[in-house]
């Protein structure tokens, strides 16, 4: 049975809402992911930093987090 | 720490920024160092202690430790475009804002007006990426920094917004053919809010509580209640859960319910301003709340990008001290 005009607009603002929601779960996964990249890129970064050290080689840190 | 944001309007786009510099150091306190030790000793009477460097990481957590006012944080690129920044507050010696009017000392703003957004913020990158490898070069590492462009099209009424990440890195990069020192993105046009920094309190009236603990929380949560009853599985993977959960219609209904962004569509020039400013009022007066050293705050800047190009609305003035 054919959907009457305003059941069809109905069907498709739920449609957009599902959507929406889908596209909102991904960005949080992705974003989620991104944090982890980022604590892993720190963890490398220091472990790095340490070699340097350990190899004698000169380091001058800086600190100027806004 | 910083708060920044771009509320998109029907015709235009409303731009916040903070101007707190709160600095961040690697901490270790004595309780949790013996705690670590007692873990590490062999257990038979030597002293010997064995530990990783990867251990050595673990130890320390970053901890606020001062804040300093004031930094410019809310920069007119064009008359189209603003530059909002948070992160590391300087490359290569200068301070971030002073870094992007360098830029534009170089290049005549009509050519820039004309330039599409993208290639605007290819140029920037291709400058910044110089600053990067010459403090590399004096052997200094870089931190993470954002630049987030908000462009307004004034032709179709759309705004668009890129963010190029400067990535931290060790001079050890110099010598990595086809290293990427910064990584340029663009937000999903259903983030009518775009926030970046501090922005816990803003996520959760925007986003709701239930899709950070679903993406965040659930996962590990529902191993743990398999492994407590005695039934542990390889198989449910953090995407395995997501993929689940996000099939199931009454956890989706609930989600929607609290995605307040949703709501938000449509807003005249005015209602963005009055979002922006509420966001960052609930990140400054919350922080007074708590026992935590404020790190959002001082002077607060804000500007509009209309038809009639880029205009500061306050916190661009020197104002006359209160109570005086």
């Amino acid at each position: 049975m054919p959907l009457k005009k305003d059941q069809k607009s109905m069907a498709k603002i739920e449609q957009q809402k599902g959507d929406l929601v889908d596209q909102v779960i991904d960005y949080m996964a992705q974003k989620k992911e991104s944090t982890r990249r980022g604590q892993e890129e720190e963890k490398s970064f220091f472990i790095k930093k340490l070699d340097r050290i350990t190899k004698g080689k000169e380091i001058i840190i800086t600190n100027c987090n806004a | 720490m910083t708060f920044i944001a771009s509320v998109i309007a029907k015709k235009g786009v409303a731009i916040i920024a903070d101007s707190f510099v709160t600095s961040e150091l690697p901490t270790l306190y004595r309780s949790d160092f013996n705690r670590f030790l007692a873990t590490k000793i062999d257990g038979e009477g030597h002293d010997n202690i064995n530990f990783s460097k990867e251990d050595i990481f673990e130890l320390f957590q970053y901890q606020r430790s001062h804040t300093k006012d004031f930094e410019e944080k809310l920069i007119r690129f064009d008359k189209y475009t603003a530059i909002t920044t948070t992160g590391a507050a300087a490359i290569n010696n200068k301070r971030i804002s002073d870094l992007v009017g360098d830029f534009l000392k170089q290049h005549e703003e009509e050519q820039l007006n004309a330039l599409p957004i993208q290639e605007k913020v290819n140029l920037l990158c291709d400058f910044v990426t110089q600053e990067i490898i010459t403090q590399l070069q004096n052997h200094e590492e870089i931190s993470t920094c954002l630049f987030v462009f908000t462009h307004f099209d004034a032709s179709d009424n759309s705004t668009k917004i890129y963010v190029a990440r400067v990535k931290r890195t060790t001079e050890d990069a110099l010598v990595e053919e086809g290293y990427e020192f910064i990584n340029v993105t663009t937000e999903p046009d259903f983030k009518k809010v775009v926030t970046y920094g501090q922005t816990k309190t803003a996520e959760k009236i925007l986003y709701g509580s239930l899709i950070n603990f679903m993406t965040s929380g659930l996962p590990s949560l529902i191993r743990r209640i398999n492994e407590s009853l005695g039934k542990p599985c390889d198989e449910y993977t953090d995407e395995f859960i997501m993929q689940y959960t996000q099939k199931d219609e009454a956890i989706r209904q609930m989600i929607q319910d609290e995605l307040e962004l949703f709501k938000l569509s449509e807003l005249s020039l005015q209602q963005a301003v009055n979002l922006a400013s509420l966001l960052m009022k609930l990140e400054v007066d919350f922080q007074t709340y708590t026992e935590n050293i404020p790190t959002v705050g001082g002077v607060i800047k804000l500007a509009v990008i209309d038809k009639d190009g880029f205009k500061f609305i306050s916190g661009h003035e020197i104002q006359k001290p209160k109570n005086i």
